[in-house]
């Protein structure tokens, strides 16, 4: 019946041959109207991040207290905040700021949950064991609370910030990949692989991750999101990146006083926020759809 | 069932160790340390000392954590907070209704909305209702916190003028926060609702229900909701794990004097021992969480049931939650 | 008046990938008290026939293009929802191809079973119990099981219970969708012989869909043969196995091991069934057919009657002309119509004895 038999057959080898697996992933992806809206978006953002200098008249630092608290118009569409800064400029600043951070946060968690992930999948037994148990501990932490310890401890910056971001999301990576590893382990091509003599590294990284990668990229995808989305929360409450360097939770906490008067300095900021985690969202669902589209409904 | 909820008990006691020997070591390394900001501004190292000295922070790193769980297990304390002087348990004891009122109200009404907009959206899948829902839930479930309490709190309170703006003042102050800590929670409990029940819809047992003329209502909330049920407890369960989270800034914002705002300034303070007191509250309580969670997963499926007679054996949530497919 | 017709019957499948034309315009009629096999392979539209006499298909993708199912005098395609409810289960009810995904994983066997009667006229939950345990009874599982669950149960006891469960409410119908093919081989004559049995001692009207030839030829009175959504040959089993006439069917034939008589090799059909995206404009057999000429591959055969009954959807069909699937040497197998020594049918039924002759 119309269902993945079908699918497959209507896809030739052949055809599949010519254009490759990615021409297909792309096709799927590029189906996803949201998805593509959304990649759109976040290639906009960083180019926006990168090039903030260049873009506006304004600098995201200097004070101009002549034009303090200024509502949107068309020489600041955001609006100023109290000390005259063009806000639009600001933002852009503030996304160097969320995406650097968040980025480097979730490469250090994904970086740190394929070796723990590894082992404890591959290896299992007591290893396994020892960093499940390890897992369990950190995942009864709730995330924003052992951010908010790390980053106490640690102090601010913004690589003390990207480690305090890191270690919640370890665990919930740690714990994807071990299951999916240990779903592949047991393959008969990984058999296979052993008993042509492969080494444990070699096989580990030549035929199980590679399996493992669809599911890590979309949670990859959906991490930075969130990972934004925490960052912010940790500025919000003084934590994190600290003014005067601008970041969108600070720039909320910062307008959080005006908000009877002049909400725009509370709303672009945290509207920045919602539409970053919203575009990785959406990105991550369409990944997903893309690379697996089994789980497609 | 009795063996294996003590099991499951008994194994909470080392996760909560943990997690005081993380945060204890964590605040140990803390690059400022309490005792400095204590001290003042203008303090010598002398003057740091000394407070370091009468914090106990001066001892070994192995004397101060056993202290601390001596003090726990012997004598159910968790210190003294160095900045208020008072006992962190009795702080965290006055504080915590607030927190838990907020959290339990919170999750059950976005369970309850959650569920059902979950459900009409999938059983009206693709119709107008199921877009809007749909896509109601993807914007909320992607809406910082701190914009929802501030945009809340800036029509609601600062221009319609019908409910306080900040502090607790009676049942209305408690609406914003609810909604604020809830809105989040519904958008995630309505679309693993909407997924979960559209897995479970195309089931064969499904259209086997179907084929023997049960009503559509019953196959619906009969039939379809209980199979589907397990990744809904679980993402209900996890909510109220989240809500916790949530109230940190929550509280902050409409300064309510709950557990979240004592965990804020608790932190920035470097007040840690009292930090260390509410992780541990809150870890305890996501651990409580999860333990009924899978007993809620028990009473819906029978299979889940077995194992936890048969074995007395942890069953792993993971291997569960795949559309509750034990083997 | 039949039992059940099927009139031009035409379901095909939206699909983001093309539009699958599952099921081109059958006929067929069952009377009541019948049995009637429907053979083919997977994929030729047999599960979509069964659930469009449910209509249980789920639209979208299914969209029932034309044709008509009408069910003692009344179209089911036509019926309100509340009607097609009091039939399903009551009137026409249907055994599923795996017993390990038909039944509900989180409700007791007999509550499964009792709602096959609930729901239905003037019957009390006290009625729909006495039933439930009478029908346990009859597919020999012990009374007390009612309250256990499904993963209690072992795969033919599953498909017991799903037996059951279509049989509790005293259907005029039973869709048996490949009942046995889910289980294991010992265990398959088992069911069927319950299902036989019961289905005799009820007057029950049966479809029986497989790919098992030697099924049908047990259980059935007539049968049709069905390709890529077609029907290519519906008759009397004795004139299915007798005097095959169609190639598809044939070839069918030819494809099963016989006890009786020494084979050094199969002879599958070559090739494979077309894509339903993408159906030939012939005869949907010419591509695969070794006597497929170019009347074949330009104009679809009509279904032709061959007397008494006996209707194959073949150009062929009515000449006498041998039939021969050629072997991979080259060598060619003749089959002369008509002639029982020859056919491979009836080589499968055993020494020409007839289907039911036993």
């Amino acid at each position: 019946m119309p269902n993945g038999d079908v699918m497959s057959a209507y896809l030739s080898g052949e055809e599949v041959k010519r254009h490759g697996k990615f021409y297909f992933m792309a096709k799927r992806f590029c189906r996803n109207k949201a998805a593509v809206v959304a990649l759109t978006f976040i290639i906009l953002l960083i180019l926006g991040a990168v090039f903030c200098d260049y873009l506006t008249p304004y600098d995201y630092a200097e004070q101009n207290l002549a034009e303090a608290k200024q509502l949107p118009s068309a020489a600041h569409i955001f609006g100023t905040d109290d000390f005259g800064r063009d806000i639009f400029t600001r933002i852009l600043r503030g996304a160097r700021v969320s995406l650097l951070v968040s980025l480097m946060g979730v490469l250090m968690s994904t970086a740190a949950a394929l070796v723990l992930g590894s082992i404890a999948g591959y290896y299992g037994g007591k290893a396994d064991n020892l960093i499940m148990r390890f897992m369990d501990i950190l995942i009864s932490i709730p995330g924003l609370l052992l951010s908010m310890t790390v980053s106490a401890a640690l102090g601010t910056g913004m690589v003390k910030t990207a480690i305090a971001m890191a270690i919640p999301g370890v665990a919930q990576l740690t714990r994807q990949l071990r299951s999916s590893i240990m779903m592949l382990k047991d393959s008969e091509y990984i058999e296979a692989a052993k008993a042509f003599g492969g080494s444990d590294i070699h096989i580990l990284w030549n035929h199980v991750l590679p399996n493992c990668l669809s599911p890590l990229i979309v949670q990859f995808t959906l991490s930075l999101g969130s990972s934004i989305m925490c960052i912010s929360g940790l500025s919000f409450l003084g934590l994190g990146v600290q003014p005067p360097t601008p970041e969108w939770g600070n720039m909320v906490a910062a307008g959080q006083d005006y908000l009877r008067t002049y909400p725009h300095m509370v709303i672009f900021p945290g509207l920045a926020v919602m539409c970053a985690m919203l575009a990785f969202n959406l990105l991550g669902d369409g990944l997903r759809d893309a690379l697996d589209p089994r789980m497609k409904q | 069932m009795i063996k294996y909820v003590i099991k499951r008990i008994l194994m909470m006691i080392p996760v909560l160790i943990g997690v005081v020997i993380i945060v204890f070591t964590i605040n140990y390394f803390s690059e400022v340390s309490p005792a400095v900001i204590l001290a003042g501004a203008n303090a010598t190292a002398e003057d740091i000392a000394a407070k370091n000295a009468e914090l106990g922070l001066d001892r070994p790193y192995l004397v101060q954590i056993g202290s601390y769980f001596y003090n726990l297990i012997f004598h159910g304390s968790m210190g003294t907070s160095y900045i208020y002087k008072q006992p962190v348990i009795s702080m965290i004891a006055t504080r915590m209704p607030y927190t838990l009122t907020i959290g339990i109200i919170a999750a059950a009404f976005s369970a309850v909305v959650g569920i059902v907009l979950g459900i009409l959206g999938a059983v009206k899948q693709n119709s107008i209702f199921d877009y809007i829902s749909t896509t109601l839930s993807i914007i909320c479930a992607a809406l910082p916190p701190f914009l929802v309490c501030l945009g809340l709190m800036l029509v609601f309170s600062v221009h319609l003028k019908w409910l306080p703006i900040q502090g607790i003042n009676g049942w209305k102050s408690y609406i914003l926060p609810i909604i604020a800590t809830g809105l989040s929670p519904i958008a995630m409990t309505a679309r693993m609702t909407r997924s979960s029940i559209l897995e479970v819809i195309r089931q064969d047992y499904i259209r086997a229900a179907r084929a023997k003329g049960v009503p559509e209502g019953v196959v619906v909330w009969k039939h379809t909701l209980k199979n589907a049920l397990i990744p809904i407890l679980t993402v209900v369960g996890m909510n109220f794990g989240l809500s916790m989270t949530g109230s940190v800034i929550c509280e902050t914002i409409f300064n309510i004097p709950g557990l979240g705002l004592l965990m804020a300034s608790s932190i920035s303070q470097r007040d840690f021992i009292t930090t260390q007191g509410c992780v541990l509250v809150c870890a305890f309580i996501v651990c409580v969480m999860n333990l009924l969670t899978d007993l809620c997963y028990a009473l819906v499926d029978p299979r889940i049931k077995a194992q936890y007679k048969n074995t007395g054996k942890s069953i792993k949530k993971r291997s569960i939650q795949k559309g509750g497919a034990a083997a | 008046m039949s039992l059940l017709e099927i009139k031009n019957l035409e379901i095909r499948f939206n699909t983001d990938a093309g539009v699958v034309h599952a099921v081109n315009g059958i006929n067929l009629t069952i009377e009541e008290g019948e049995s009637f096999g429907l053979v083919g392979e997977t994929g030729a539209g047999k599960t979509t026939t069964a659930l469009a006499i449910l209509n249980l298909l789920q639209s979208p993708p299914a969209e029932i293009v034309s044709g008509e199912i009408i069910y003692k005098g009344q179209d089911i395609l036509k019926m309100s929802k509340n009607k097609l409810r009091e039939i399903r289960g009551e009137e026409i009810s249907m055994i599923f191809q795996d017993p390990m995904t038909s039944l509900n994983p989180v409700m007791t066997i007999g509550e499964q079973i009792m709602e096959a009667v609930k729901y239905h006229s003037g019957k009390s939950a006290a009625d729909a119990q006495l039933r439930m345990l009478e029908m346990l009874e009859k597919v020999r599982i012990p009374a007390e099981r009612s309250y256990d669950y499904p993963h209690q149960f072992s795969g033919g006891m599953k498909q017991r219970v799903v037996i059951a469960e279509a049989l509790a409410a005293n259907p005029a119908l039973l869709l048996a969708d490949e009942p046995t093919t889910a289980l294991d081989v010992t265990i398959q004559a088992q069911v069927l012989d319950m299902i036989s049995s019961l289905q005799k001692e009820n007057k029950t009207a049966m479809l029986l869909i497989t790919h098992d030839l030697g099924v049908v030829a047990e259980t059935c009175k007539r049968a049709a043969i069905m390709y890529a959504g077609e029907i290519v040959e519906i008759g009397t089993v004795e004139q299915i196995f007798d005097s095959t006439a169609h190639p598809y069917t044939k070839g069918l034939f030819n494809s099963i091991p016989s006890l009786d008589k020494k084979t050094d090799r199969l002879m599958p059909i070559r090739g494979l069934m077309p894509d339903p995206m993408d159906l030939p404009k012939g005869c949907k057999f010419a591509p695969r057919c070794p006597y497929a000429d170019e009347s074949c591959i330009n104009e679809c055969p009509p279904l032709k009657d061959l007397g008494e009954g006996h209707y194959c959807k073949c150009h062929h069909a009515d000449k006498g002309a041998p039939l021969y699937f050629p072997d991979e040497k080259g060598n060619e197998l003749a089959y002369e119509h008509g002639l029982p020594v020859s056919n491979p049918g009836n080589d499968f039924l055993g020494k020409g004895d007839g289907p039911n002759g036993k």
